[in-house]
């Protein structure tokens, strides 16, 4: 069936044309236009405006909810235990003598890892205790993470 | 939006958040009156097609599909206005088509329910549809409504004295796009939107409240 044979078409083709026509003009022509006709255009303009703001809002709120259930999500898994590890070359040398002297059995472990401790580079004692960290022993240097 | 906006080769930058809620407070009352009428519009021809929708439904599709990133925003290539004019395009298009091609529009669920202008839900666009089915009272009216086709010939009827508003009024009647019948009569842009012009204020005249229904 051809555009003109069918008989939806010719309104469809009018009613698209309108659309077409409405949608490449000048705005403030349209204004003009709803005006002469009688109708209210800041009206249907406001509750259009309202809509929007009120979805974006919306919309922002979902986005700011989902943040901050993440960031709930990852407080609940307290605090990074890296930030635990000391801030200078001289303080994490201590802090891994401390979990040493508390802990024998990593004191093993190291021992065999590293055979000569004093000589061990600032990189090696960091790398150390992020592990050791990443196992809990920097929860609280005195205790094994067995005994938590 | 889906993915972090951020710059495409080709399309440019992609809208933010921030600046979708930059252009929107920017847009002008005659912008908004031009989207307003343009979802008038749009809602008119899919009418057909989706009863129970109406041009507010149009526009907060247009706005979900911008603000979830359904479609992207390159605003180096096209203003706020244009995106949501092609937004409703598109999506009044594809209700048409699905109509067509499965008899029925099927509203995905998130679609059913829209916020009013104060924000609380209004009903479903399915409510909407149940509510308007007809009773055996306004079946009887509806059979006394006009034909497309009477709407058709009384709308050629008002340009019957303006040689190029008839013209154009034919070309649309045989699914010619603007540019198409611009080409086809040799005439330029503004003389077409001159005669859009007077077809648009005649038919506003004859109908203020919109076009009649038709069966």
């Amino acid at each position: 069936m051809s555009a003109e044979d069918d008989p939806r078409r010719p309104l469809a083709g009018i009613l698209e044309g309108l659309a077409e026509s409405v949608a490449r003009e000048d705005p403030e022509e349209l204004l003009e236009e709803a005006r002469a006709a009688g109708q209210n255009p800041e009206s249907s303009a406001d509750r259009l405006k309202k809509i929007a703001l009120t979805a974006l809002k919306t919309f922002e709120q979902r986005k700011l909810e989902a943040a901050r259930e993440a960031y709930r999500t990852r407080s609940s898994r307290g605090p990074d235990r890296k930030d635990k590890i000391a801030c200078t070359p001289e303080e994490r040398r201590r802090q891994l003598s401390a979990i040493q002297r508390s802990n024998p059995e990593i004191a093993e472990v190291l021992t065999t890892q590293y055979r000569e401790f004093e000589t061990l580079s600032d990189e090696d004692i960091e790398s150390t205790l992020e592990d050791l960290a990443e196992l809990g022993f920097l929860d609280d240097s005195r205790q094994s993470p067995d005994d938590q | 939006m889906s993915e972090p906006p951020g710059p495409n080769p080709l399309k440019g930058r992609e809208a933010s958040l921030e600046d979708i809620r930059r252009e929107f407070q920017a847009l002008t009352a005659a912008d908004w009156a031009k989207l307003d009428r343009y979802a008038q519009a749009r809602i008119r021809i899919a009418g057909i097609s989706a009863p129970g929708r109406d041009a507010c439904h149009l526009f907060m599709q247009a706005m979900n599909a911008l603000e979830t990133g359904r479609r992207r925003w390159y605003l180096d290539n096209v203003d706020l206005v244009k995106f949501l004019i092609d937004a409703m395009w598109s999506i009044s298009s594809n209700w048409v088509r699905r109509k067509e091609t499965t008899g029925y529009v099927q509203i995905p669920e998130a679609d059913l329910v829209r916020a009013s202008e104060e924000g609380e839900e209004l009903e479903s666009v399915l409510e909407q549809a149940q509510s308007q089915s007809a009773s055996p009272e306004e079946q009887l009216i509806g059979n006394e409504i006009q034909t497309q086709e009477q709407l058709v010939e009384e709308i050629k009827e008002l340009f019957k004295d303006k040689m190029l508003a008839s013209l154009i009024i034919d070309g649309w009647t045989a699914g010619m796009k603007g540019q198409e019948i611009i080409e086809a009569l040799n005439i330029d842009e503004n003389q077409y939107r001159t005669a859009t012009r007077l077809v648009r204020r005649r038919i506003n005249a004859r109908w203020p409240k919109g076009m009649p229904d038709v069966r």
